[in-house]
């Protein structure tokens, strides 16, 4: 058996009445080896409550609650609960209802009394496992293979919720793009193996000089992308500064050739309200520009 | 109820060879719920190899005991042939490793002989298409390139080697092209990053135009294209190589800021020879750099 055993299953059970959540909780405690510590909230509100307080394994609900009826419970919880596996126990006998439910991203839906506690306690193991296959598939759906860092649909999936979250909480955020100068001479005179370490370099780089929270992703061959919530136009620099620094020292210690990055940011105000492609088009036109001023530079030295 | 494709009946595949059980697997899903199943019955690993190839299931409902396979290996047998088809496990053994194990490996649900109801079975039988589907969904985001369509590295590397068998197993011809646009720095820095997708997109236009739906056509980095073309005797490489010239001409007339050049190279393996995947990608790079290296002689010649 899976060494998960030993350690008790954290389940949230939103339900309206206790004595069927006790009922089902002894049940299910009086089944096999596992310990299933469960958790009630009687009403949607406190459920989601709960849900932001702590992490479980699975959340068990019922679709009619005293503040919530129907499909709608189910959208909510989903909504807040992403990463959490979700059984729906409900009296409804609706099969549209239940294939709905289903396709929404409910992991199971069971009718009240029409299912024993070994159907559940199944039905609890599989939703665990089939809901981490699906976490893995999504991630490999967003994340670029060789940097780690987002890939395209990554960044457009998750600036765009950025963004929402900058309207909505009236907060600053900044846009950077930035590329790597010489990836086709690294390429032609290194080879391509070369050119994919460069590549990781710069994800490094990126990581150790941003925050945790800030979004990079590898758009394309040498284009990356920072969404950074929360950044004024004076935190972008100073992002840039520690970048910038850190990319020096990575040159420092590096003989065969030079990291070099052209960057090009653009500021988001929730009074204007721009749309994505609107900062990405301004950035744009900055990185552009950082790119020029370099090769002037390099023209017009002596 | 119909299912979300509209489809009507269900279709399920049956592999049980416990004729009593059977007969009532039977019995509940072609009566109990008035035509919205209907089932096909086969009680052998070899006989449900044999009927997936004749006919598409919606689902299958599978026993892992039977006279020819047991265990997991009968589970891992039908999944590799039909990974489009979601598999409901039903069994007389409550083993709950086995259960998860099961799950794990891609089935949609394991049910227990001994502990199943009509509604339980036609709700499993009716969430496992739905999971499925969206699981799919979600793979075949994994597989593609978000900006152009095509398959991405990933998706490349995962469908590639199946095309690979089926050439070797029917002794058709192989070729690889491996493809890459010429100048795509170049349309960065001078049009701007949004220009240079629009480039990437109108390459993966000419390509779609160029090959066939059969052959396998992948964007695997930056600007850099791979085909896998089989069975291509009634195309030679010329023919291909004619039209993809056509094609992009024909772009490159339609008025777009920017001309789009392709470079390419061209492996060819015979039915008998037997490159593995790595080879044949090592051999169309080196094919392409000689004509990169060529074309480049030429415009820099006297």
């Amino acid at each position: 058996m899976n060494n998960r055993a030993e350690e008790a299953i954290d389940i949230l059970f939103i339900e309206e009445s206790p004595e069927y959540v006790q009922l089902l909780g002894e049940a299910l405690n009086s089944q096999g080896t596992d310990r299933f510590t469960i958790i009630h909230a009687d009403r949607l509100r406190t459920g989601l409550k709960y849900l932001a307080e702590k992490s479980f394994k699975v959340v068990l609900s019922d679709l009619v609650l005293p503040d919530s009826i129907g499909f709608d419970t189910f959208a909510i919880l989903h909504d807040q609960a992403a990463d959490t596996p979700i059984i729906i126990l409900t009296s409804l006998q609706d099969e549209q209802l239940a294939v709905r439910t289903v396709r929404a991203g409910a992991q199971d839906l069971l009718i009240k009394g029409q299912f024993r506690p070994p159907s559940l306690m199944r039905a609890i193991y599989y939703a665990i496992e089939r809901h981490k296959t699906k976490v893995r598939i999504q991630r490999i759906s967003l994340i670029d293979d060789l940097t780690e860092l987002y890939n395209r649909r990554g960044f457009y999936a998750l600036a765009k919720q950025q963004l929402k979250l900058a309207s909505r909480a009236h907060q600053e955020l900044t846009l950077i793009l930035a590329d790597l100068d010489n990836m086709k001479f690294i390429n032609d005179n290194f080879g391509h193996a070369e050119g994919d370490r460069a590549l990781q370099s710069i994800a490094k780089l990126l990581k150790t000089s941003l925050r945790g929270t800030d979004i990079i992703s590898r758009l394309d061959g040498d284009e990356f992308t920072i969404v950074a919530l929360g950044a004024s136009e004076y935190g972008a620099l100073a992002i840039l500064k520690r970048l910038y620094e850190n990319i020096d020292r990575h040159n420092r210690n590096n003989g065969r050739y030079q990291l070099s990055l052209s960057t090009g940011s653009a500021q988001y105000d929730y009074q204007e309200n721009p749309t994505l492609e609107d900062l990405f088009a301004e950035a744009d036109k900055a990185l552009y520009k950082n790119k020029r001023q370099k090769l002037s530079k390099i023209t017009q030295a002596p | 109820m119909l299912n979300q494709s509209g489809k009507y009946p269900i279709e399920v595949l049956v592999v049980e060879d416990d004729p009593e059980f059977a007969s009532m697997l039977e019995a509940i899903l072609s009566e109990a719920t008035s035509g919205q199943f209907n089932p096909v019955l086969v009680e052998t690993l070899e006989g449900t190899l044999i009927r997936l190839q004749k006919q598409d299931f919606d689902v299958i409902l599978l026993d892992l005991f039977l006279p020819d396979c047991q265990g997991q290996q009968t589970f891992r047998k039908i999944i590799e042939v039909v990974p489009e088809v979601p598999i409901v496990v039903v069994t007389g053994m409550d083993d709950k490793s086995q259960a998860i194990q099961s799950v794990r490996e891609g089935a949609q649900d394991y049910l227990v002989k001994g502990d199943l109801d009509v509604n339980q079975l036609i709700r499993s039988l009716l969430y496992a298409i739905e999971r499925h589907r969206s699981r799919r969904v979600l793979q075949d985001l994994s597989f593609s390139d978000e900006l152009t369509g095509l398959l991405n590295r990933r998706g490349f590397l995962s469908l590639a080697p199946k095309h690979l068998k089926i050439a070797q197993r029917a002794n058709w011809e192989l070729l690889v092209f491996f493809i890459d646009l010429d100048e795509l720095k170049k349309i960065n820095d001078n049009f701007g990053h949004p220009e240079g997708d629009q480039a990437l997109r109108a390459v993966a236009n000419i390509l779609r135009e160029t090959f066939r739906t059969s052959d396998v056509v992948a964007r695997i980095g930056g600007d850099e294209f791979i085909v896998l073309a089989i069975n291509a005797s009634d195309a030679s490489i010329e023919n291909i190589t004619a039209r993809l010239h056509e094609n992009m001409d024909q772009h490159n007339h339609s008025g777009d800021r920017f001309r789009i050049s392709l470079s390419y190279g061209v492996a060819r393996f015979g039915p008998q020879e037997q490159p593995s995947l790595e080879e044949m990608i090592i051999q169309a790079d080196q094919a392409l750099y000689d004509n990169k290296r060529r074309k480049h002689e030429t415009n820099q010649g006297p």
